[in-house]
């Protein structure tokens, strides 16, 4: 990484053409960039409920319908139905249009003179008030028009527009278009019938559709102004302001290439995406700017600046992007469409804001990083160091109560966790204001509804709903819906053959016949396409199609499970019953994205606790470092709960999102925390720079992520205006736990970073070598090493000195070091040993808890490991066979010192004697 | 006069006799046709479209080599129903041209007058149609035209009329409702709501060769739990004011499956 951004720093031209070619390419793309709204793309791809549910279509077929709401207090006085057949014509002839279904087409089934007459309803229009009440009486007895096409106080009817696959002529016509039409054919109507509306899923993605298209265009700018007053208010300057919008201009472009070229489309979820990347491609180049402005504080120039920031930042950037990249992936576990491609999307486009980011920075500040407003941000001097040291100590001082808060938060808010409640109807993020939703809900009110579902009920044997038996089964599962209530409108085969039979024997209502002769004399007088949407041709498997106006998710889950508990214990044993439809796969949808929403959250503290736990060479700082990330999330399914906030297609993404995000501020924290760990050696100092120090980069970065998140909840979408509220809320809290629970967590920790295991593979032969770590894997001489620190000295200074407390062991990298007894004329000494890369010394007096009585000076230029008593006792606790082999080592080591001595003490014996 | 009036019948027995043309009911439809098409399945792979009436040959041919029995269980009823109406061309056709005397052509059989008909108490036309040899004699004392179609349990029969009662009649082709025998003679009581019967169509033609143009009706049954089964009822009289019986020396055409269930 760091070489990435060095390459980009010495060479910005090839950056910025770079830049520019990937724009060129992403601008030739963009053009073909649509916006699609589609119910299947709600749904679970890939599911054994949709295969089912295709076939099934595929069966008994499956047409799209627009219906015409039409009120009146007079539905069909002679003038009205001229207009309205006048308008049936014109609508009939649009290229859409297969067929129009009114009380002008549905066959009145009934027998005169002893023959079956089909012809419509309306095959002559009623001259008086009666007959036009007895025409609404006789259509109220059909199944099949009873509160479909007309309603129970006979003052609504409805014209079913079925629309065609392709259009008979001219161009494919989007939603817009049909929309447009068939308004524009309705509004001839207004003065018949008040109101009078067409309404269907065309008109619900139309409304979806210019909406997404106004809220680009009005929330755009707000995102951005939002971004700008954060950037300005903490960065201040011209450059550092613009970068951020830069860097998110040509990743959203380059995104919008890769859509438009991948053909996914705009939808409600994917529209976020843009503003998405305005919000959250700013933080990694706040954080690059910071310590670009540091170094150039530091006094370093330009170009060194910005080497500083690479080499400080580069590392860091890349992980905190991986994070939030993993975060976006993370959604596109769910198996629902729009939730795939949003996670599939959002993700290329946080990894091309990366990639924007890493070669703009370094290239336009090298060319222009000197430009500046003021020259400096306000918030970095003396007073604000003292603040840091002061929260510290409060923090620190008052960490039981801070806890005692903490733990106490997350009980309460687990305990509303339970509460939330689901919610995945497309019609509810129309919003409560929307006039499709008014008119949908017209329709659920006066009619029966828009929603189906279908059970579809199979015995594997030719002609068996040609037998009462099976066709009373039929029956008896539509009854048991209508005793519940839970549909106005089930319509079965038996209905139709009620019907027709009703009209042979010259009944009053649809009966159902008595026989299976019966069945058979009246299949005489019925074509199989008219009932094929019902029965398969060889009467083998049979629908019963259920309308119905339930919009809760969970009511919907509860009627389904009954009834299908019902078809489990009193359908006939022959017959097997399945329950599918729109409203079911919409249903395995919300369950799916329950399961998408706990896997990605699961996921996503599993890979964030690995990268951590890799990162610091532990993985209880991976589960440390999840702390301040887990209790946001807690805190919003919490407040869902309290609030009613349900689980939707927006709210399902706001948690793996917002964590990948927070993460990010963890590891920064975390990372400098242990660079400041190794330069100061005390945690309070430590913990004080880092707070210091992260203040303004994690602190701005958040401020700008919440108020960014917060400019979705002006969205006219619902599930996005959760959204928007929530992430702002995780992200608020994960601000607050970041600076709480995080330098709570790690103040004990000794952090070991993954990257001061790479600086030390220059020592790997040193460490491999020396006697205290022979019989240890590299791993666990690393592990043992880095829980201590490294302490350079130059020639004649002093490691340790005569009187000293005894209270480290040290471990010669580099140089050579002198051990000898101080004599009365300093700097003379009498040497004891002299120690080579790779020696132990200071351990003698350490283990025997006395003071130094030895002074240990630098011979020359030298690097010494310092194991404190601490890490050591602490190292022996938590890596108790590494310690015990050390132990070891060491005991073999100072025996042969011992030895040593002793054989030197022999010899200048010997030479004493000689003497 | 009267050899004006015989000279009249004879000839609306020749123009009753010269074509006969019965209404059909369509197949799928179910509309009033004199002519249909129906496709029927004549192996396990191969469908062939018949004309009916002048496939009717052709249709015969198929049946008899055995193609009836291909297709689902309503195809097999549609090469019953396509039989059927063949069959009663044929009923109507056997004697073409035979009817010297017409004395039924003038009835209104559509407002028939139940004791007209030769039905009598404990035999309905169900009965007198599928086995009328298990119709019992006519009682004594009671007319012979008195029929019982159903008797309503429970339900009163109404007061003597002062006049012939208007009730116990068809109505536009429709009788509906309860008939009583009484010594006095029938009542009846209508009801719109009870089963009955409905003529769908009379045809005329000499069925059984005797020289009397013979009336053919058509009828089915109606009302809750009745069977859309077609039954035909050919009615001879030998004098303008006599009742109507069952003319002799014919076989009465029973269409439609049996009871034993060969679908």
């Amino acid at each position: 990484m760091n070489r990435l951004l060095r390459f980009f720093i010495h060479h910005p031209l090839v950056g910025l053409l770079f830049i520019l070619s990937a724009s060129l390419l992403a601008a030739s793309q963009v053009g073909r960039l649509q916006i699609r709204i589609s119910a299947e793309e709600m749904l679970v791809q890939h599911d054994e409920a949709h295969r089912y549910y295709d076939e099934i279509r595929k069966l008994f077929g499956d047409e799209q319908v627009v219906l015409i709401y039409l009120a009146s207090d007079r539905l069909l006085a002679p003038d009205k139905l001229e207009h309205l057949r006048g308008v049936i014509d014109e609508i009939e002839k649009l290229p859409f249009v297969q067929r129009v279904e009114s009380l002008f087409t549905v066959p009145w089934v009934k027998t005169v003179d002893g023959y079956l007459d089909k012809k419509p309803y309306l095959n002559k229009l009623p001259k008086t008030p009666k007959e036009e009440a007895e025409i609404l009486a006789e259509a109220r007895k059909n199944p099949f028009l009873r509160n479909v096409l007309v309603s129970p106080d006979r003052n609504v009817m409805a014209v079913a527009v079925i629309l065609a696959d392709k259009p008979s002529q001219g161009p494919p016509l989007n939603d817009e278009a049909v929309t447009a039409r068939l308004d524009a054919a309705v509004a001839k109507l207004k003065g018949d019938y008040e109101p009078a509306f067409a309404i269907g899923f065309p008109q619900v993605r139309t409304e979806i559709v210019q909406r997404i298209r106004s809220e680009q265009i009005r929330l755009f700018p707000w995102a951005v102004g939002a971004l700008l007053i954060a950037l300005f208010l903490l960065l201040r300057q011209l450059i550092d302001i613009l970068l951020p919008l830069l860097s998110g201009g040509f990743s959203i472009l380059w995104t919008l290439g890769f859509m438009a070229a991948a053909d996914i489309p705009l939808n409600v979820v994917t529209s976020v995406v843009p503003i998405l990347l305005i919000i959250v491609g700013s933080t990694e180049d706040i954080h690059l700017l910071s310590e670009f402005r540091q170094g150039q504080r530091l006094g370093l120039a330009n170009r060194a600046a910005l080497e500083h920031m690479a080499r400080r930042m580069g590392g860091i950037v890349l992980l905190t992007f991986l994070t939030t990249y993993l975060g976006f992936l993370s959604v596109g576990l769910s198996r629902i469409e729009v939730l795939w491609q949003f996670g599939l999307v959002a993700s290329t486009g946080l990894f091309f804001n990366f990639l924007a980011t890493v070669v703009l920075i370094p290239s336009v500040l090298a060319l222009a990083g000197k430009w500046q407003l003021d020259g400096k941000a306000k918030i970095y001097g003396e007073k604000s160091q003292a603040l840091a040291r002061r929260y510290w100590d409060f923090l620190w001082r008052h960490r039981r109560s801070i806890v005692a808060f903490f733990v106490l938060a997350t009980v309460i808010s687990a305990a509303f966790i339970p509460r939330i409640h689901i919610n995945h109807n497309p019609i509810d993020s129309l919003g409560p204001d929307s006039p499709v939703r008014a008119k949908i809900e017209r329709v659920n009110r006066d009619l029966a509804g828009l929603e189906s579902f279908s059970i579809v009920v199979d015995s594997g044997i030719e002609d068996t709903f040609l037998k009462v038996r099976y066709l009373e089964e039929l029956k008896k599962i539509q009854d048991y819906i209508a005793k519940n209530g839970w549909s106005r409108s089930t319509t079965s085969f038996a209905d139709y053959l009620a019907l027709l039979n009703g009209a042979f024997e010259e009944l009053d209502e649809p009966i159902l016949p008595e026989s299976d002769d019966a069945v058979t004399e009246l299949m005489i007088f019925l074509k199989h396409d008219e009932v094929k949407a019902y029965v398969t041709k060889d009467y083998s498997r049979a629908r019963i199609l259920v309308r119905h106006d339930i919009d809760d998710s969970e009511k919907l889950k509860a009627v389904l499970a009954q009834l299908q508990a019902y078809i489990d214990k009193n359908l006939d044993p022959g017959l097997r019953a399945h329950i599918t439809g729109d409203s079911v796969l919409t249903l395995r949808a919300t369950e799916a994205m329950i399961d998408g929403q706990l896997q990605s959250i699961a996921l996503l503290l599993v890979i964030i606790v690995l990268i951590i736990g890799l990162l610091f060479t532990e993985l209880r700082v991976g589960l440390l470092a999840t702390l301040p990330n887990i209790f946001p999330v807690i805190v919003m399914f919490g407040f869902m709960g309290f609030a009613g906030i349900p689980l939707n297609i927006g709210t399902t993404m706001a948690a793996a999102i917002a964590i990948g995000i927070a993460v990010d501020d963890t590891l920064h924290f975390m990372l400098r925390y242990n660079h400041e760990l190794k330069a100061s050696k005390s945690h309070r100092l430590a913990m004080q720079r880092t707070i210091y120090g992260e203040a303004l980069p994690v602190v701005s970065t958040s401020l700008a992520l919440v108020a960014g998140f917060l400019v979705f909840t002006m969205a006219s979408f619902p599930p996005i205006q959760q959204f928007g509220m929530l992430g702002a809320l995780v992200l608020g809290v994960a601000l607050l736990a970041d600076f709480v629970i995080t330098p709570l967590a790690i103040s004990s920790l000794r952090l070991v970073t993954i990257w001061d295991l790479l600086s030390l593979q220059l020592r790997k032969q040193v460490l491999e070598k020396s006697p205290l770590f022979q019989d240890l894997h590299p791993w666990q001489i690393r592990q043992f090493i880095l829980s201590g620190a490294i302490q350079e000295f130059k020639a004649g200074d002093l490691v340790f000195r005569r009187g000293d407390p005894s209270n480290e062991l040290y471990l010669l990298l580099t140089g050579k070091v002198e051990v000898c007894l101080p004599t009365d004329a300093p700097p003379e000494c009498n040497k004891l040993e002299q120690f080579q890369p790779g020696d132990v010394f200071g351990d003698v007096a350490l283990f025997a808890g006395i003071p130094r009585k030895t002074d240990a000076r630098a011979l020359e230029p030298s690097t010494v490991l310092v194991l404190g008593r601490e890490a050591i006792e602490r190292n022996l606790r938590h890596r108790p066979r590494i310690t015990a082999r050390i132990f070891a080592n060491l005991t073999g080591d100072l025996a042969r010192r011992m030895i040593r001595m002793i054989n030197r003490q022999q010899a200048q014996g010997i030479k004493t004697t000689r003497k | 006069m009267r050899r004006f009036l015989a000279l009249f019948s004879l000839c609306l027995a020749t123009t009753a006799t010269a074509v006969v043309q019965p209404w059909f009911a369509a197949p799928y439809t179910g509309e009033k046709v004199h002519e249909y098409e129906v496709t029927l399945p004549i192996s396990r792979y191969e469908k062939q479209t018949f004309h009916i009436p002048q496939d009717c040959k052709k249709l015969n041919s198929a049946l008899l080599e055995g193609a009836g029995h291909w297709g689902n269980r309503v195809e097999r009823r549609l090469w019953i129903k396509a039989d059927d109406d063949c069959r009663y061309l044929n009923y109507l056709n056997q004697y073409p041209g035979k009817a010297k005397y017409d004395y039924v052509s003038q009835y209104d059989f559509m407002n028939a007058r139940i004791q007209d008909l030769p039905l009598r108490p404990g035999c309905d036309l169900y009965i007198l149609l599928h086995s009328p040899e298990s119709c019992p004699p006519p009682m004594p004392g009671l007319p012979d035209f008195g029929m019982m179609m159903h008797m309503g349990m429970g339900i009163d029969p109404p007061p003597a009329p002062d006049g012939e009662s208007q009730d116990c009649r068809f109505s536009n082709g429709v009788f509906r409702g309860y008939i009583f025998p009484t010594p006095e003679g029938i009542r009846c009581r209508r009801d719109d709501h009870a089963p009955g019967y409905r003529i769908l169509s009379v045809d005329f033609a000499d069925v059984n060769g005797d020289g009397y143009l013979d009336a053919v009706l058509r009828l089915s049954r109606i009302g809750t739990r009745q069977r859309p089964e077609l039954l035909v009822l050919p009615l001879t009289r030998f004098a303008p004011d006599q009742p109507f019986s069952l003319p002799q020396g014919t076989e009465y055409p029973r269409l439609g499956p049996t009871n034993e269930g060969y679908l």
